[in-house]
Parts: structure tokens; C-alpha cells; sequence
């Protein structure tokens, strides 16, 4: 069985859905109102921090290690400061 | 004792230490050339040393056979002077070149070792002007560095082509360089001194404006914000040339100039790239000053000893790249070490959430800042002291 096919994205599904009802469970019990461009942007953020790692992974399997770990970091760089708005802003509309 | 006289006494201290590790640093720096002198005529069988600091490339020990004359010329380098070995024969072209000595960030250096500028210079002519991007090749992201070993070069030659008895022609003095970035700096403190005047309503739009410019401009255009090099480079006494340098003069006179009149810092809350670039990082955050108060003097002082070591490691190396440890070429050049990468990253993400912890904790500028400003305090109180003696005697 391929396991880089199928079940891998099945389990990113998998993943992807339990981080959405826990990000869902999280806004609920600080009281955010979670509008559509909000959850849109939360999306953008959840994309662009699991892209980091799907590149990272990828370009290993390119025989790329350097570049891919760079590319992971600047990523994750990315992930933090855009997280840190991202939460200022949802705990910010909220009040 | 009390806080400013324990501030005084340090002060006097570490500017008796840096004096010194200065003359101490002075006395020993005497390179021995030779061994540079003959990479650049490796087929020399016999050089030596004439008056006037030329040296002569015999074919062998008989001095029948001339195959070139070498002379030192220098150049003003980002450090401090650079001075290249040129060897040139008896009809005026370049066939060989060695750095002597130089004072640059490794990082730039590097860059231009590898651009493999030097070697463009072999079959040239003394005559030449070895301009950048024309005679020779450029070196794109250190510009300061190959136009120091270019002029370098250029002087070098003419020495050996006067000592080989050629026709040499008075240099034109070079062209005054003043653009964008001088022309943005003068802007950037004449906003800072408005927007310090008390009177002024927009100080806080004033500030982002000139930080965001700073920014832009000073950072990512044109790499030039103030570092612990220009200072050390001040203290050795590296004046560079003021034609191709305003820019340094305009920083460090244009800051000094302001303290002394003004006793406000111009530069680092206002128009400081790299703090304009934590200030936008804490707006994203909500950053906040976080020092804890018991740990606030230890803080300070812990920045200060790290900055004095740092300009003492420069002097007693009498090369001021050497011992600068920002990361603001990190950030704008994207040029660094993997660890400078790392700390940049960890200054940045801090930044998020405390403010401007570079600034406030680790920039070797602030120290500096702080010893202008007790300077002038002191001058200041002897000054009023005097003048109110007089009348009584």
C-alpha cells in the first residue's frame, strides 16, 4: 500500500477536521464570533502553516533537505507573525 | 554612590580602556608585505623593497631582468582603509593583484573574493579607471567593497606606473556622491527634529512616517542604517573620503550635531531600519515593554559591557567590521550565517510580543547613545558651573 497516496491525505482530512472543531471549541469558550472572513482567514492560516511542512517534506523527497528546511522555517516565520494578528484580531472583534 | 555619578565613572573608565587597547593596538600594527607582495608575481625569483614604498620584481637575483614594479594603494573600504598589492610591468598593465590588508564584514568580503573581481584587473592599464560595471566587474550587495578595491587598485597602479618612469596623469578628484539616501537621511532628521518640537500635534503619525521611510530606504534599498563599525571606525580614525562618503558624514555628524543642540536622539526611535522593523512587528503583536524592574539596571548594564567589548575587540584588531555583531544585513541583505538567521528570527518573533527587545537589549547603538548624552550632561553642568564662579571671584 502506497501510504505517500491515498491515507495520507485521508489523514490530513482527518487532522484538518480535528483542528476545525477544536479551533471552533477554542473560539466558542473565549467568546469570539466567528464570522465567514474570519474562519476564511483562519483557513488561510491553517493552509500556509501546513504548506510549510508539506514543502519541507517534498522537497526531502527531491533530495533538497537544505532548501526545504529553509523554505519550513521562512514558512513557520510567516505562520507566527500572521497567528499573532490572526488571534489579536478574532479576540479584538469579539469584544 | 549614586546612579549618575556610578554612570560617570564607567564612562571615564571605558573611555580610558578603549584609549588604552587604542595605542596599544597602534604600536604592534606593523604588517610585514613581502609575503603579499610576491603572491602578486609568483614567477619573481628575487623582490625587494626600494625607497618610497615601491617594491621591485626581479627575474632572478642578478636585477637584470625587471618583470614588474609593485606598489600599495588604498582604498576606504566599509571598515576602514583596504589596500591591494598591484603589480605592474614596464609597459603599464596590470599583471598581478593582492589584497594587503582590509577591514570589511566577512560576509561582504567574502562576496567579492568570490565574484572574482581582483582577477577582472589583470591586462588592465594603469591608465585605466577600473569603474564598477564598467572597467571591471561590479559585485551586486557589496558595492562599498569592490569600489574600495577598485580605487585601491587604481592607486596602486599609478604608484608602480610613476615608479616605472611612465607618463602618469593627476587623478581628477573623484565625483561628490549625494542621492537618494543622503537626500532621504537629511529629510528623515529634519522630521525627527519637528516632530520632537513639543508644540508639533502630528509627532505620532510624524514618527511612523519617518520609521516606515527609514525602513524602506535606509533598509531594504539601501542597507545603510547606523552600526557599530561607523563607530569604531570613528575611534580609529578612519575618516573616509567625503566625496563618495556624505552619506556617513551626514549620519554621524547629522546625530552628534542634533544631541549637541537638540540633547535628542535623532536616529534610533525615528528613522533606525531595523527598529522601525521590531516597531512594526509590535503593532502586529501588541508588543509591550516587559523588562522586569529588578533586572532593568542588570539588563542595561549587560548591554553596555557587550557594546564595550565589541568597540575594544574592534580597536585592538584595528578593524571595526570585525566585532559587529547586528543583524541588520541579515534582515535587508538577506546575508548571514545560519546562527544570524536564527537570532534574527528569535529577534523578530520576540518583537511580536515586547518592545523593540534589540533596542532595548542587545543593540550595541544605545550604549553609545547614552555616553553622548552623559558627555554633553557633564560638559554641560561644568560649563554652568564655571560660568557661575567667575562673577563671585
Amino acid at each position: 500500500m502506497d501510504l505517500t497516496g491515498g491515507p495520507f491525505w485521508f489523514l490530513m482530512g482527518v487532522i484538518f477536521v480535528l483542528v476545525a472543531s477544536g479551533f471552533h471549541a477554542f473560539a466558542r469558550d473565549r467568546g469570539w464570533v466567528i464570522t465567514w472572513w474570519k474562519a476564511l482567514l483562519a483557513v488561510i492560516w491553517y493552509a500556509i502553516f501546513s504548506l510549510s511542512f508539506f514543502a519541507w517534506g517534498t522537497l526531502i523527497g527531491e533530495n533538497e533537505a537544505a532548501a526545504g528546511l529553509k523554505l519550513f522555517l521562512i514558512g513557520l516565520f510567516v505562520s507566527i507573525v500572521f497567528g499573532v494578528a490572526l488571534v489579536r484580531l478574532l479576540a479584538h472583534s469579539s469584544r | 554612590m549614586n546612579n549618575r555619578r556610578t554612570n560617570r565613572v564607567f564612562a571615564l573608565g571605558a573611555l580610558v580602556l578603549i584609549a588604552v587597547v587604542w595605542i596599544v593596538s597602534a604600536a604592534r600594527e606593523q604588517a610585514d608585505l613581502m609575503p603579499i607582495v610576491r603572491q602578486t608575481v609568483p614567477g619573481a625569483g628575487h623582490v625587494i623593497r626600494q625607497d618610497g614604498g615601491v617594491f621591485s620584481a626581479w627575474a632572478d637575483d642578478t636585477e637584470t631582468e625587471l618583470l614588474a614594479r609593485i606598489a600599495i594603494g588604498t582604498g576606504d573600504g566599509y571598515g576602514g582603509p583596504f589596500q591591494v598589492a598591484v603589480a605592474v610591468d614596464r609597459w603599464g598593465a596590470v599583471i598581478g593583484a593582492a589584497i594587503a590588508d582590509e577591514k570589511e564584514t566577512p560576509a561582504w568580503m567574502e562576496r567579492v573574493l568570490d565574484s572574482g573581481l581582483i582577477w577582472s584587473l589583470i591586462g588592465k592599464s594603469y591608465r585605466d579607471e577600473f569603474r564598477l560595471g564598467l572597467d571591471v566587474d561590479g559585485v551586486t550587495g557589496a558595492t562599498c567593497t569592490a569600489r574600495a578595491l577598485a580605487d585601491a587598485a587604481v592607486m596602486g597602479s599609478r604608484a608602480a606606473a610613476e615608479n616605472l618612469g611612465l607618463p602618469v596623469e593627476a587623478r581628477r578628484p573623484p565625483k561628490i556622491v549625494f542621492g537618494i539616501p543622503e537626500i532621504v537621511l537629511i529629510l528623515l532628521f529634519a522630521i525627527g527634529f519637528v516632530g520632537h518640537q513639543s508644540r508639533f500635534p502630528y509627532a505620532k503619525q510624524a514618527r511612523w512616517i519617518s520609521m516606515i521611510t527609514g525602513l524602506v530606504v535606509l533598509g531594504f534599498l539601501y542597507n545603510s542604517p547606523v552600526t557599530l563599525a561607523y563607530i569604531t571606525k570613528l575611534v580609529l580614525g578612519y575618516w573616509p573620503q567625503w566625496q563618495t562618503n556624505l552619506y556617513w558624514y551626514f549620519l554621524i555628524g547629522g546625530i552628534l550635531f542634533v544631541f549637541t543642540v537638540d540633547n535628542k536622539n535623532p536616529y534610533c526611535d525615528w528613522c533606525c531600519p531595523f527598529g522601525a522593523a521590531q516597531e512594526c512587528m509590535g503593532a502586529i503583536g501588541g508588543a509591550k515593554s516587559r523588562t522586569p524592574l529588578r533586572f532593568q539596571r542588570l539588563l542595561i548594564w549587560l548591554q553596555r559591557l557587550l557594546a564595550l567589548t565589541a568597540i575594544l575587540l574592534g580597536v585592538w584588531f584595528r578593524n571595526p567590521g570585525v566585532a559587529s555583531y547586528e543583524l541588520f544585513g541579515t534582515l535587508f541583505e538577506l546575508l548571514g550565517s545560519s546562527v544570524q538567521f536564527a537570532a534574527l528570527g528569535l529577534v523578530l518573533i520576540a518583537a511580536l510580543f515586547i518592545k523593540r527587545p534589540w533596542c532595548n537589549y542587545l543593540c550595541p547603538i544605545r550604549p553609545v547613545v547614552d555616553l553622548i548624552r552623559l558627555t554633553r550632561q557633564t560638559v554641560k553642568e561644568q560649563w554652568q558651573k564655571a560660568t557661575l564662579r567667575t562673577p563671585a571671584a
